[in-house]
């Protein structure tokens, strides 16, 4: 048995699952993503249509991934040519919330940062003069 | 008369079950000598589908848990009691054999009476009778309340309204419950609740550490809820409509009536 970690992707901060499962293999633990992304998705289809379900290995390495949209009941009687698009667009929509989110946390860090240099610059013996 | 029961039963720890509160002195008198205070540790299994338990079970501290278990040996709650209310199988369960099962969800102290001698007072007294009267009505609402909400409503919902409901139960915004026994109650997986309730700790609505939940934003949890939280509200706690009966003066064949 090997433990399996899961990390919800919902287009903000990353939410991980710290405790983890024991399975026999990866595709016991893609299996069971796969359930907890229908709970975590019924009945509130349309706003978590893009998020994703991602699986860690012991050592944090990431083995597979569910996209909510891939397991979603309420598009089912939709043709496979629209579902395909739904899909793509999804997915595109995740990897554009990963990206603002990263965009907006390093623009968290660089305000950190400034405000520790401000505050060293403020009480070095010489003083200074922040903006 | 609330007095009375806080001393002889809890002492100085003023926590009392709210029901028994609500009866008048001269009910409450009858009951005494056939209660006796139990600690229970969450877990405890109190019925199970095929052995009925005589004793109902009046909680102090605790939360009880019905949940109906599925031949696959899958569960889901259909009630929740609190201080506001007692369960026991020869209250809910109108078989021997009905496939429901109680449990302590939270641990605490509790109140019990055999649930014959229950049974008996409440042929001489009208109050103890319209208390099991509210109870078992207590049961079906809740019942009713959570088959609807299981069918319609989303994980994250559900667990914002459990969450909400047995905080008012308890009177406390700190609850000891693990996410394994939240998930059996809500029927989903441990890592489902741990991912909801990760999120809602990342918003600063909650904070969950070593099996101890503790509300930090009320309001928004409560925003963050179904609307089965006020469709099933304390308006009906059997607590509440005791004593609305004591204040009006009402029997229970005036209930009936009315």
């Amino acid at each position: 048995m090997s433990l399996f970690y899961f990390i919800l992707k919902d287009g903000g901060e990353p939410v991980p699952d710290r405790e983890g499962n024991e399975f026999p293999d990866k595709g016991a633990a893609y299996l069971y993503a796969n359930t907890v992304a229908h709970e975590l998705m019924r009945n509130r289809e349309a706003t978590t249509r893009f998020w994703r379900l991602e699986v860690r290995d012991d050592d944090l390495r990431p083995v597979s991934e569910v996209p909510f949209a891939t397991i979603d009941d309420s598009i089912c009687h939709l043709s496979p040519e629209y579902r395909r698009a739904i899909q793509k667009t999804c997915r595109n929509l995740g990897m554009l919330s990963d990206a603002i989110y990263e965009v907006r946390a390093t623009l968290r860090q660089i305000k950190t940062t400034i405000a520790r240099a401000d505050e060293v610059m403020l009480s070095s013996p010489l003083g200074g003069h922040p903006r | 008369m609330q007095t009375d029961l806080k001393t002889q039963f809890v002492g100085e720890r003023n926590l009392h079950n709210k029901c028994l509160a609500a009866l008048s002195s001269t009910a409450q008198s009858i009951l005494r000598q056939h209660l006796t205070d139990v600690v229970l540790r969450e877990g405890t299994v109190l019925w199970e589908p095929g052995r009925p338990v005589d004793d109902v079970y009046f909680p102090i501290s605790g939360l009880l848990s019905v949940v109906f278990v599925m031949t696959d040996g899958a569960c889901v709650e259909v009630g929740s009691i609190g201080r506001e209310a007692c369960a026991g199988s020869v209250l809910n369960s109108a078989q021997s054999d009905f496939p429901t099962l109680g449990m302590v969800l939270i641990g605490g102290d509790f109140t019990r009476i055999p649930g014959a001698e229950l049974l008996r007072v409440a042929r001489e007294s009208d109050e103890v009778k319209m208390l099991l009267t509210f109870a078992g009505d207590w049961m079906t609402m809740q019942a009713q309340q959570l088959a609807a909400c299981n069918a319609v409503h989303s994980a994250d919902r559900r667990f914002c309204r459990w969450l909400v409901q047995s905080s008012r139960r308890m009177e406390t915004v700190t609850l000891h419950a693990t996410q394994e026994s939240i998930a059996s109650i809500l029927g989903i997986r441990r890592t489902t609740v741990t991912l909801i309730a990760q999120t809602l700790q990342q918003n600063g609505i909650i904070q969950y550490r070593r099996g101890k939940v503790s509300v930090v934003d009320m309001a928004r949890l409560q925003s963050c809820a179904c609307d089965c939280l006020n469709a099933v509200d304390r308006r009906y706690w059997p607590s509440a409509r005791l004593a609305e009966a004591q204040t009006q003066g009402r029997t229970i064949e005036r209930y009936a009536r009315e």
